[in-house]
């Protein structure tokens, strides 16, 4: 909220804004946010009175005004103007040959062919920067309510800082300037001066008739009529708080409300009285039946059983705290107005106002919680300052509400209790000159505290602590650190982290991509989990695979010049429910290009082989299999190759997919992509190591090993995974490994396949004899007769 | 006579093992020099026969050993002839060997989370889906609570949202663990905020939870002094700043002296030469009742800072896009060392 320097003066004479009070405030968590020094940058600025307004001759667009200056000599200035916004008979600021205007003297000039003897000036020219203050104000400043003693400096209260002072949402009794200044007094130990004059109306039976539906919706409501109103421009002194203020000027009645809102932090009202039907106003619910609103901002609001109305006896005339509606607004011929201070429930506006999409000063401050005995003299101050300006007669004032506006609060604590929260050793009587501007009772070392009813934070003695600590200052409480007691003795590394460390040794480079995704990926990744309100639409799908984000990071490096790859990221993903997902990708060779030309291409078989690595080292027990995957999965398939894809299976269910990326995807993509090859898999929440077992000692044998090579051809309908199942079946004694070695497809031109196995024997009593060896030989070539294996070599 | 002399200087200058078995054959074989010698020996009267032999004999050692040396010396030289085949440029370029490398993102937030874990916090995570119950009315922010705003939210179309801190692990951990907890959570978080250079819709926060009997204001600074020197230097300082969380009571903005300028004033600190980079407080009442744990025995505290904020710091990385960029030639700066 903005809060001019002077205004805030003006309850605490003694505040020195300086260096030091600005980090003082800013420690007790008044952050001033920005500050504008607003300087006296003009010198013998006068008033003058526009007696006169012609057109320029010779330019369009340019006036030629006559000014005679007030309490000045008798002659009459020639000056033209280029704002029209000004009438014969308005006083203005008018700079004359010899004054200075931004800190610039000024001198008769020529404009467009005739003599100007002066300027007439906009705030802009004053001093007030039109960056921070266009939306209040445009044009020749109008002086309103002036005499020959005022000068311009005092007029606009020169010169002045403007702070910019941030509000926690749970301190509504700071969304004033008395309130501000109040809250400065304590946290700066200066007196407060209270120098509002307030004018109690006679509470006679009312003219108007109060209906509240739900006094939990609204507390206090009061409605009082003037008559004889003298709709004008308010007086200047009051435009410039305004201005200063970010809020713009309208005419003296919205402005008088707009000043008590801003001095004592309570929206107030005003209805046009030709619109209060019947004389009477109902404090209501919408109705649910297609009831609707045209508001003050010219739109039409359907409105429910969740919005709180002003109604008269027929029909809504406002949103209760939130905005007027069109029909009830004030116009200029108006001669009789009802002005509303009430008192409504923070949880009824903050709901309503969510509901139409309309945040105004009155809505804010009210779902902010407001002090409930404001209302009154809220009022009380609006009708003194009507009455004094000689803007209106009060013809009647109605008050409803329910008694008692609110339960005494009181909080109880002790010296001991406040020690042990805050780590300190306070003595009672320290704690006693912490609490200023509190009201208390202590008896022995215990504090009752009875809460003041603008403080709506307060409740719990930890509220209380707060306010010890920060008048005591959170910096001088010494900092100690606990006892390390409680250590966690499970500790475990999830298996995100593994992952994540498994894939860096494996030489891979982490990402991180963003979760939130574009609508077109939708086709290719199952249901997807939608944003209502996304930034952009860019943005506005929750991930459901981490392929899309991991392939693009592929692309953009490669357009970069980075064309080998091998990354990973592990993220979450939405999959009908949350589950943990790592990818992996890898395109290019494994090493940068080099002169001793060694170099891997990686292919399936590397990344079918990270994915082995992965489940052995972690005992994840994956196995990658071709079989067919269910329907969710099925549609990300497309997004692989049709002959280079396959499952990744855990304990038997499907659980991600590898292969090479379809090479239609990246058809298009320039320059052109080579062969992409990429993994995901998906982990169900929580993400725990299940089968973490600690590794064993095993002892090493000690004995030479035996290795045989055996070539075996097989039809091709007989898949290497028959064969490996087949061996797998029997009992081999001593064998160590096996491992294949060669391929060949089409062999001796024949429909047939050739593979060569290594197998390895070891005894871990002794070493194998030549007949042992040759009998598990046999064993295996017997076995992979069986299958239509034919030998071809044996060595 | 046998002439060793000359003998000797054929076998030295014998450059192959050919040349030298030939000499061999030539002196010690069957048919050779040595043995006409000694056979001749059964000519001579027997002492000097004796005497004979025993001079032959030395001289057929003297001259086998000169050959099995030779022998050696050959063999050793064919070797380094070979060797000298395999000889390297040490200045030609080396092999491209690759490394692998965690994002500085993780990196960042596991240093954080061992700093911690030295002082017994257990790392934990939760769910990025969270809901309104989690992320809003368990911290104390009931429906139509205006701290709501502070926190501009996305809502998904399945009436979750997005999380918009890790304070809802927070719950999660009082909800299953035993007292006293002590736990450190990490992880992804989104807000409705336009992106700038420091500010992204998808961010990383950590966050520190300490729930025991007597836990105070004090022990929160102590732990916040300590966390500040392990990662920003043993001279560090924190400022506590006034300031409201609705789940803390009280809150506070916690700045560390500037590191970049280390408190002299800078255009990273504002010239203020402190940096805020934590929000922390103590457990709200209200929390620790929802929970059912007894807030007249039990008190706590909770810390929690961006990730991103803490590694833009920590390596003046200027704009927080580059996080999410995945450019490798950003990605491939930060050294295996820095990771300390």
């Amino acid at each position: 909220m903005r809060f001019s320097l002077n205004w805030l003066k003006e309850f605490i004479p003694d505040f020195n804004y300086n260096d030091k009070t600005k980090e003082t405030l800013e420690l007790c968590g008044l952050e001033i946010e920005n500050e504008l020094k607003l300087e006296l940058s003009f010198k013998n600025v006068v008033i003058g009175e526009i007696l006169e307004i012609v057109p320029h001759p010779k330019k369009k667009n340019l006036l030629l005004t006559s000014v005679k200056v007030l309490g000045g000599d008798t002659s009459l200035k020639q000056i033209v103007c280029g704002a029209h916004n000004i009438k014969k008979g308005d006083m203005v600021p008018v700079a004359l040959p010899g004054s200075t205007v931004n800190h610039t003297k000024l001198e008769v000039k020529e404009i467009a062919g005739i003599k100007s003897e002066g300027m007439l000036l906009s705030l802009k020219e004053l001093g007030f920067p039109e960056e921070y203050f266009s939306k209040s104000h445009e044009g020749i400043l109008i002086l309103k309510d002036v005499s020959e003693k005022d000068n311009i400096e005092r007029i606009l209260s020169l010169p002045d800082v403007i702070l910019e002072i941030k509000i926690f949402p749970n301190r509504s009794d700071l969304l004033s300037v008395y309130g501000m200044a109040r809250e400065l007094s304590v946290i700066l130990d200066l007196p407060l001066s209270n120098c509002l004059v307030y004018s109690k109306p006679s509470e006679t039976e009312g003219q108007v008739k109060l209906e509240i539906e739900n006094y939990k919706d609204c507390s206090f409501y009061s409605a009082t009529v003037i008559e004889e109103l003298q709709v004008k421009d308010s007086p200047t002194f009051m435009q410039i708080k305004l201005i200063k203020s970010g809020s713009r000027p309208i005419n003296n009645l919205v402005d008088i409300s707009n000043y008590v809102m801003l001095e004592l932090g309570q929206p107030l009202h005003v209805f046009d009285y030709r619109s209060i039907q019947e004389d009477t106003i109902k404090i209501r619910r919408g109705k649910t039946c297609g009831e609707v609103l045209l508001t003050l901002d010219n739109s039409v609001k359907t409105l429910d059983d969740e919005i709180l109305l002003i109604a008269t006896a027929n029909e809504a005339i406002g949103v209760a705290g939130i905005i007027g509606g069109q029909s009830s607004g004030m116009q200029e011929n108006t001669s009789k107005m009802l002005l509303e201070s009430a008192h409504f429930s923070p949880e009824i506006i903050r709901g309503g106002r969510r509901k139409m999409g309309i945040s105004t000063d009155a809505s804010y401050r009210f779902e902010r919680d407001l002090d409930p005995y404001l209302a009154e003299l809220a009022r009380n101050r609006a009708l003194e300052l009507i009455q004094r300006l000689g803007y209106g007669v009060i013809s009647s004032s109605t008050t409803a509400f329910k008694k008692p506006l609110q339960t005494e609060k009181l909080i109880t604590f002790s010296t001991n209790e406040v020690n042990n929260f805050l780590g300190t050793e306070l003595p009672t009587s320290e704690i006693e000159n912490s609490l200023r501007g509190m009201n208390y009772n202590l008896i022995n070392d215990t504090f009752i505290i009875k809460t003041p009813s603008y403080r709506r934070d307060l409740e719990i003695p930890q509220d209380i602590y707060e306010e010890i600590g920060r008048v005591i200052g959170y910096n001088k409480i010494p900092g100690v650190l606990p006892p390390i007691t409680n250590l966690s003795f499970t500790y475990k590394k999830s298996l995100e982290a593994n992952l994540r460390d498994l894939l860096v040794h494996l030489g891979f480079i982490e990402v991180i991509n963003s979760s939130l995704v574009p609508e077109d990926e939708i086709s290719l990744f199952g249901q997807p989990l939608k944003l209502i309100n996304p930034l952009s639409k860019d943005m506005s799908l929750f991930r459901s695979s981490l392929l899309p984000g991991i392939l693009k990071t592929a692309i953009n490096n490669i357009k970069f010049g980075v064309k080998n790859l091998t990354i990973f990221e592990t993220g979450r993903v939405y999959r009908q429910t949350e589950k943990s997902s790592l990818a992996i990708l890898i395109t290019g060779e494994l090493f940068s290009i080099n002169w001793l030309k060694m170099n891997i291409k990686p292919d399936f078989y590397y990344l079918s082989g990270v994915i082995n690595r992965i489940s052995e080292e972690l005992n994840l027990n994956l196995q990658i299999d071709d079989k067919t995957p269910n329907q969710v999965d099925m549609n990300s398939y497309d997004f692989f190759h049709p002959f280079c894809r396959a499952l990744i299976v855990k304990d038997g269910k499907e659980t991600g997919y590898l292969g090479e990326i379809n090479p239609f995807l990246i058809a298009e993509i320039k320059p052109k992509v080579e062969k992409i090859f990429l993994a995901e898999m998906f982990f169900d929440l929580p993400v725990k190591l299940e089968n973490y077992k600690s590794t064993f000692y095993h002892e090493p044998s000690r004995f030479p090993s035996a290795e045989r090579h055996l070539s075996v051809t097989f039809p091709a309908e007989v898949s290497f995974r028959n064969i490996r199942e087949k061996i797998d079946s029997i009992k081999i004694k001593h064998l160590e490994n096996i491992n294949l070695i060669d391929l060949l497809t089409n062999f001796d031109y024949e429909n047939k396949t050739s593979y060569t196995f290594s197998f390895t024997f070891r005894s871990i009593e002794n070493s194998l004899t030549e007949v042992q060896v040759k009998e598990e030989i046999e064993k295996i070539i017997k076995c992979l007769i069986t299958i239509g294996g034919e030998l071809r070599g044996n060595i | 006579m046998i002439n060793i002399k000359e003998i000797k200087k054929q076998l030295e200058q014998a450059n192959s093992l050919c040349e030298l078995e030939a000499l061999r054959i030539n002196l010690l074989g069957r048919q050779g020099v040595l043995n006409s010698y000694l056979k001749d020996l059964k000519n001579l009267p027997l002492d000097e026969r004796k005497k004979r032999g025993e001079e032959l004999n030395l001289i057929k050692e003297e001259l086998e050993c000169i050959i099995s040396k030779k022998i050696e010396a050959i063999n050793r030289s064919l070797l380094l002839e070979r060797l000298k085949k395999d000889s390297i440029d040490p200045y030609l370029p080396p092999f491209p060997i690759n490394i692998g490398r965690m994002h500085i993102l993780n990196r960042v937030i596991n240093k954080i989370i061992h700093v911690l874990e030295r002082l017994g916090y257990e790392a934990v995570e939760g769910p990025e889906v969270e809901t309104e119950y989690y992320n809003f009315e368990a911290l104390n922010m009931p429906l139509h609570h205006p701290a709501r705003d502070m926190w501009d939210t996305f809502y998904l179309n399945n009436g979750k949202l997005l999380r918009t801190h890790t304070s809802p692990i927070q719950i999660r951990a009082m909800e299953a663990n035993k007292l006293p907890i002590k736990i450190i959570a990490s992880g992804r978080c989104f807000r409705r905020d336009n992106p700038d250079a420091s500010h992204s819709p998808i961010f990383h926060q950590i966050e520190a939870l300490y729930i025991d009997k007597g836990v105070s204001f004090a022990h929160l600074k102590g732990t916040l002094e300590y966390f500040a020197r392990s990662m920003f230097g043993r001279e560090q300082k924190v400022k506590f700043i006034l300031s409201y969380f609705p789940f803390v009571e009280p809150g506070a903005e916690v700045a560390v002296k500037c590191v970049i300028c280390k408190g002299r004033g800078c255009i990273t600190c504002k010239q203020t030469g402190w940096l805020e980079i934590l929000g922390a407080g103590m457990v709200h009442p209200e929390v620790l009742e929802r929970q059912n744990i007894d807030y007249k025995i039990y008190s706590g505290f909770a810390f929690g800072m961006g990730a991103e904020r803490i590694a833009m710091l920590m390596y003046g990385i200027n704009h927080i896009r580059h996080f999410l960029d995945n450019d490798l030639r950003f990605l491939n700066q930060f050294k295996y060392n820095l990771e300390d």
